[in-house]
């Protein structure tokens, strides 16, 4: 592993990047010594303990009632709003429809819920997915192909990624989505006019907060606020103009 | 390339940040190991096939993903039958199914303007660098944590920006899977 991390630095050195290596070689070092600290057992991927379904009532709607509530509001809306903040257009009802029919299907297996990713989403979304606007589908598509790759050794995959630090995890990415944050800022105050920005504040507030409301998320909150406070401020016509 | 590092980025790091949940909800549910290990893999076939059919069909970024809030709720849920978990996973997916042909979520998103979208993902995406540096401190980790910081900065100040953020992507996301 070392070496693998040596020859990589001497390569990006020839490339005169090695700037950047200095701001991972902590990273590493840390994943390197949690991995020989660890034994890890073996564990098989076997389909011997195939499971039927079975439909009761109570956990039907106790279970899946606030699944699919907490799905729609923290993740498909969350997803959705992400889309919409980098100017792509989508058909929101298709993609709930599709979602959720290999939902069934994954379900049928033990999955419990497919929706529209939103901080991995934004990493396809953003600048650092390519410079053209229209060639960025190609980003979530190699990470489809990815996904279905890594499908047939999920168990091994996760393995392996418990190997890496979940703090480390949170950094990268919090690291590689600071542009798709920046652009995110300036689409929602976009409004010379400050006056007017309050339901963007208060949504952006209530978003970081993290509040758990009657068992919906922060997400679902920030957009509510935000909702009630932009229809406080204008006039019902008006808003209608803003939103055609 | 830089449309395969992005996503390359974004599959470790859909996996590396909720894997771990996901699978304790599996098992708090009473799912076997190899019961979960079919679940995770066909959670992982499922966004697969969304993800590349769906950008590929409307050549639009559309990423899916397994619900994670959902697999956190779960978890508390104090249910220990698979088998009838598995029945209210599918209701669940039907109530999707039937929200998204009576166009219920359409309606909804109308609702939402573009700066309140914006602040949405702008909150979420910011709550993640604090989470980043609050945990660091927190689990006594702030020499790697720090060091990914100072480094990305230093890195975003003296280099052209465009070039920065793939070159940047590139060998996190290398990295990371290496290490």
């Amino acid at each position: 592993m070392l070496l693998i991390a040596i020859a990589w630095s001497a390569y990006f050195h020839r490339h005169e990047h090695a700037a950047n290596m200095t701001s991972m070689l902590p990273g590493i070092g840390f994943d390197v010594a949690k991995a020989f600290g660890q034994h890890q057992e073996g564990a098989v991927f076997v389909l011997n303990q195939w499971l039927w379904p079975s439909f009761d009532l109570t956990v039907m709607l106790g279970l899946g009632l606030p699944l699919f509530l907490v799905t729609l509001t923290g993740q498909n809306m969350a997803g959705l709003a992400a889309i919409k903040s980098f100017g792509y257009s989508s058909n929101p009802d298709r993609l709930l429809v599709a979602s959720s029919l290999l939902s069934a299907v994954a379900a049928m297996f033990g999955g419990h819920a497919l929706n529209l990713a939103a901080i991995t989403a934004a990493l396809c979304l953003g600048p650092q997915a390519g410079e053209s606007v229209e060639q960025r589908w190609k980003a979530s598509a190699w990470a489809g192909v990815l996904y279905l790759l890594i499908a047939g050794f999920a168990l091994w995959v996760i393995k392996a990624l418990m190997w890496l630090h979940p703090v480390l995890v949170l950094t990268l990415a919090s690291i590689a989505l600071m542009s798709s944050m920046t652009a995110a800022l300036q689409q929602a105050y976009q409004d010379k006019d400050l006056g007017q920005s309050l339901p963007q504040t208060l949504c952006l507030l209530v978003v970081l907060s993290g509040v758990q409301l009657a068992g919906l998320g922060s997400a679902f909150w920030g957009l509510c606020f935000g909702k009630l406070a932009m229809l406080l401020q204008n006039p019902r016509s008006q808003d209608d103009v803003k939103n055609a | 390339m830089q449309a395969f590092t992005a996503g390359a980025i974004a599959v470790l790091v859909g996996y590396a940040s909720s894997v771990a949940i996901v699978w304790q909800a599996l098992q708090a549910l009473g799912a076997s190991v190899s019961q979960a290990a079919l679940a995770l893999a066909a959670l992982s076939a499922g966004q697969g096939f969304l993800s590349l059919y769906l950008s590929y069909k409307s050549k639009t970024p559309l990423l899916f993903a397994w619900s994670t809030p959902g697999a956190a709720l779960l978890i508390s849920a104090g249910v220990n039958d698979f088998s009838s978990a598995m029945g209210a996973f599918i209701f669940a997916a039907a109530l999707g199914i039937a929200m998204g042909l009576l166009r219920g979520l359409s309606w909804i998103m109308r609702l939402i303007p573009t700066q309140l979208a914006s602040a949405l993902l702008a909150g979420i995406l910011l709550r993640l660098a604090i989470q980043s540096v609050e945990q660091g401190f927190q689990q006594s980790m702030y020499v790697p944590v720090a060091s990914m910081w100072v480094g990305f900065f230093f890195d975003a100040s003296t280099l052209e920006h465009r070039r920065h953020f793939r070159d940047v992507a590139h060998r996190y996301c290398l990295v990371s899977l290496l290490s």
